[in-house]
This record gives C-alpha cells, sequence and structure tokens, in this order.
C-alpha cells in the first residue's frame, strides 16, 4: 500500500491497531493467553510457497508460512501438564508468490490444545464471529468437515497428489473441471458422481442433514454425528450472524483432521477467518485434539 | 437484492447474448448503448460492461456479484473467485506457433517465446522441462517469429485464420477454453438465491441450444 503523506500512513496504522486490539481483547476475556511462534525452522523439503533463508553456516531455514503449522511444529513433541493450553499470537507471515518475491500477511489468532474438542469448537466459533462482527453488520460462517473429503480419496484410491488439484476445483465449485480432472485420470463413474455430489453437500443444518442422512457409510454418518454436535451448541448464534453447512470447503493446509469453518462478512470482499480442529503430538507421543482460526489482513484493513 | 452482473466488452458480449435474453435483457439496447451501468430495477439486475481482463477484478472485489469472462482471463489473472459454470461460448484454444520451417526451435536448449499470457507460457514450458526467454507483447503477437523477435509464440487461436494470413502455424496446442461464469464468494453466501436463480436462467439456456 503507498501514502501520500506520513500522517494518512500512521492514521491507516493506527487503526489497524485498534482493530487487533479490539480483537485481543475478546481474546484475553476468553481466557487465552499470548504466544510468540518461532519465525524460523529447519528446511525439510515441501512447500514451495514458504521463504527460505541460509544462515552464516549453509544451513537453510524456512520462514513461518502459518503460524499454526509453526506452533504445531514449535509445541509439538513438549509435555503437557494441564488438561488444556489456550493460546493466541499476533505476527507476520511470509509467503513467495509465483513470480519469485516475498509477500508478508498480518495472522492473528487462537489455539485451543486439549479439553473438550467438541466445546472449545463452538467456543471458537462464536469467538471467531464476535471478532469480526464489531465492525461488520452480518456474519456468515461456513462449517465443513475435512473428514469426508479424505474418505473419498481413501475410498477412490486417488493417492496424496491428487488431495491439492481436488481441493482447489472444489474451493472453486467448479463442477465441470472437477469431472474433467477426475476423468483424465482415469477415475470410476462413481468417483466422479461422488466428488460432483460433494459440491451439493451446502445448505442450512436442516439441509445437509436429510442430504447426508441419505447416505448410509461410516463416514457420513460420522460427520453428521460431528457435525451435529456442533450444531448444537451455535443455535444461540443466529441472532448476531447465520451458519451455514457447505462439505466442500477444504481448507488448503493439511494439517485439519475434522471440523473445518471459515468466515464472511458482507462489508468485506474477501474470507475473513479460516479454522478448525487439528492433532498436535505431546511429550509422550500422544497425539491430542485441538482446535483454532486466524483472521487475515482483510480482517484487520 | 440487486444481482450485479459484468460483461466482457467484445466478442464475448456478443456470445453472451442468448443468457441476456433469457434474463429478460433487451440484448441490442446492451450491445449498442454507451452507458457503462445499465440498471433493471423491475428485475433485480444492474449490468456493467467492462474490459475482459477487468471483469475477474471487479468480481473478487465484491462490486460486482456474477461475470462472464473467458478461462484465459482467469488463468493470466488469478483471482479469488469461484467459478460456477463453464458456459459454451468464447470457445478457442492456447497453441504455440511459428514459422513452418522454424518448429525445430521447440527442440532447443533456450526457447526464445512471445506471448500477451506469460503466465500460460511458463507453466506450459516448464511442464515440458524447457527454459524460455518469454517476451511480454500486447498485441500483434503474430509479428514476433516474423521479425525475430521470438521464437515461437503463445497465443489465444480461434479460427486460425490470422496465423494462416501472416504464414504461421500451429506446433502444438496448450489446451482449449472457453468462458465461464464466476462469482464473489461473498455475494455466493449473502445474495445465494438471486445467484441460484441466475445459474438456474443460465443452464436453461444452455439445455435449449
Amino acid at each position: 500500500m503507498k501514502f501520500l503523506t506520513m500522517e494518512d500512513q500512521l492514521t491507516y496504522y493506527r487503526n489497524k491497531r485498534i482493530k487487533k486490539q479490539t480483537i485481543e481483547s475478546y481474546f484475553i476475556s476468553a481466557g487465552f493467553q499470548y504466544m510468540e511462534p518461532a519465525v524460523f525452522s529447519p528446511y525439510d523439503g515441501g512447500n514451495s510457497e514458504l521463504v527460505k533463508v541460509i544462515d552464516g553456516k549453509g544451513g537453510i531455514y524456512t520462514m513461518r508460512g502459518d503460524m499454526t503449522a509453526g506452533i504445531i511444529q514449535q509445541l509439538g513433541g513438549q509435555a503437557i501438564e494441564s488438561n488444556e493450553i489456550k493460546l493466541y499470537y499476533d505476527g507476520k507471515v511470509f509467503l513467495t508468490k509465483e513470480n519469485g518475491t516475498v509477500i508478508t500477511r498480518d495472522q492473528m489468532g487462537v489455539e485451543w490444545i486439549g479439553g473438550n474438542v467438541l466445546s472449545s469448537t463452538q467456543e471458537l466459533i462464536r469467538l471467531s464471529a464476535q471478532a469480526i462482527l464489531h465492525q461488520q453488520d452480518k456474519v456468515v460462517v461456513e462449517i465443513s468437515h475435512i473428514g469426508y473429503f479424505l474418505e473419498l480419496i481413501n475410498k477412490f484410491n486417488l493417492g496424496e497428489a491428487a488431495k491439492k488439484p481436488l481441493q482447489e476445483l472444489l474451493n472453486s465449485k467448479n463442477e465441470e473441471d472437477l469431472k474433467g480432472y477426475l476423468g483424465r485420470k482415469g477415475a470410476s463413474v462413481d468417483c466422479i458422481k461422488e466428488f460432483s455430489n460433494l459440491l451439493n453437500l451446502k445448505g442450512s443444518w436442516e439441509e445437509l442433514q436429510i442430504k447426508l442422512s441419505q447416505q448410509k457409510d461410516e463416514v457420513s454418518q460420522q460427520v453428521l454425528m460431528e457435525l451435529q454436535g456442533v450444531e448444537e451448541g451455535l443455535k444461540t448464534m443466529e441472532a448476531n450472524g447465520e451458519v451455514h453447512f457447505d462439505l466442500s470447503i477444504i481448507p488448503s493446509y493439511d494439517y485439519y483432521t475434522g471440523v473445518v469453518f471459515k468466515g464472511f462478512s458482507t462489508t468485506n470482499y474477501k474470507e475473513l477467518i479460516s479454522g478448525g480442529q487439528y492433532l498436535i503430538e505431546t511429550g509422550k507421543g500422544r497425539k491430542i485434539k485441538a482446535v483454532g482460526f486466524s483472521l487475515y489482513d482483510s480482517a484487520f484493513s | 437484492m440487486t444481482i450485479t452482473i459484468g460483461l466482457s466488452k467484445g466478442r464475448l458480449l456478443k456470445e453472451s447474448k442468448g443468457i441476456l435474453e433469457r434474463l429478460g435483457q433487451d440484448f441490442e439496447y446492451i450491445k449498442t448503448t454507451r452507458q457503462l451501468v445499465i440498471k433493471d430495477e423491475a428485475r433485480g439486475f444492474n449490468f456493467i460492461l467492462l474490459k475482459p481482463s477487468d471483469v475477474p477484478t471487479y468480481v473478487e472485489k465484491g462490486i460486482i456479484d456474477i461475470g462472464i469472462v473467458g478461462k484465459d482471463t482467469l488463468i493470466e489473472n488469478k483471482r479469488d473467485v469461484y467459478e460456477v459454470m463453464n458456459l459454451p461460448i468464447g470457445k478457442c484454444r492456447f497453441s504455440v506457433a511459428g514459422k513452418p520451417e522454424n518448429i525445430d526451435k521447440m527442440d532447443q536448449s533456450l526457447i526464445r517465446v512471445a506471448t500477451k499470457y506469460p503466465n500460460i507460457a511458463t507453466n506450459f514450458f516448464s511442464e515440458k522441462g524447457k527454459t524460455i526467454e518469454i517476451t511480454k507483447l500486447n498485441g500483434s503477437v503474430e509479428l514476433a517469429p516474423l521479425v525475430g523477435l521470438s521464437d515461437v509464440i503463445v497465443d489465444l487461436v480461434e479460427t486460425g485464420n490470422t496465423l494462416k494470413a501472416n504464414g504461421l502455424v500451429v506446433y502444438e496446442d496448450v489446451f482449449e477454453v472457453s468462458a465461464r461464469l464466476i462469482v464473489n464468494k461473498v455475494s455466493y453466501r449473502f445474495k445465494d438465491a438471486g445467484i441460484q436463480e441466475v445459474i438456474q436462467s443460465v443452464k436453461e439456456w444452455e439445455a435449449a441450444l
């Protein structure tokens, strides 16, 4: 962003800071404590979007590209003495664009590690809506479950490599390109039909319930049960924001394992919130459930 | 609730005639008017006429709820929008072309490529493991190999007549493209009923073709 005067620039940063402080006050009131995730971590190959740097001894490191991924890496493997940990963060992430230039983004959010994942998910969905509602007139939170998508990948043996393109095609809502991609991969008629159907598994809770209840397989019933648990705790949210369900919402980060959600508002043209359930490994090698969400630049500008 | 629809000026506007008529619009008026914003309060539509490459930008920013735009424009100007329908209009293909006697230049270690679409050209040659030097042009791309500016061009080919008229031939097709119906991600949530009605109308128009 370019500013004509120093005053304009300072006003912009002041307003952004005020918005962040308001959101931070919600996090603190809800019992979350501050954490600063590490900026650098050793490079282990993979993600081409991450910014790589070389230290004085020739070691390659990546700069954090996502706060939640950084926290999973930083806290993972450590002992946890209490029943649950609630933390929040506010910092920059660094990414490489396709043309090779580096961009920075603000990312602010919370992570709730351990405890009862159902009630923590409900509370975080409400908190995420509150975080953007203070400045917006209407909010929609869309809820999905990654389990349904992952089950289809496994069921039809599509492999890890197919996850990213399928995620992008589902997120763009393009049924014809989705069918074309699966057709080129030699997928069966049933496989194409079930992935296309994923785009129709959306609407109010009542609509989704009817659509999913027609599918008798174990995963559909498990997804339905977990979503129902979350939905029941959100009935009181209806006054402030709407809750929709859409099983074709597949987050771009692959650490999510269960319920995922995104937040949108009428006065902003972009997705403001992204979050969901994931697993984190503790010191004893035990994986415990966690849930979190992040707010991006658009939520503060 | 008003639905704002962005239309790409030029060839795509002419091919959108059937869609606009299905939405109850006077196509001749839209085609000939000098107004950039056309309001139909009775049916709850606003139409905005734009340069094709600007349509995804307006849709992403939420100024426009629905846009009609070529897939080529979407690929080149990556925007965060939903592509809810492939339309049977604006059909053409991306091809690599050059002078007939220079086809062996495709096997060179470094290929000089002139194009209006550097991202598409880069991705295509990258997948083939070829090193290229891109020259970004804004028009009359066919001129580049004729005057020695490039070995090949990557461009949209509809009939092939322009290539033929300039003594060029297609070496290889990159992929086929057509127009898309794109939707703003927030409108998709907050104006769902109106947007689904438009999508349904477009589907009915397509089915009747």
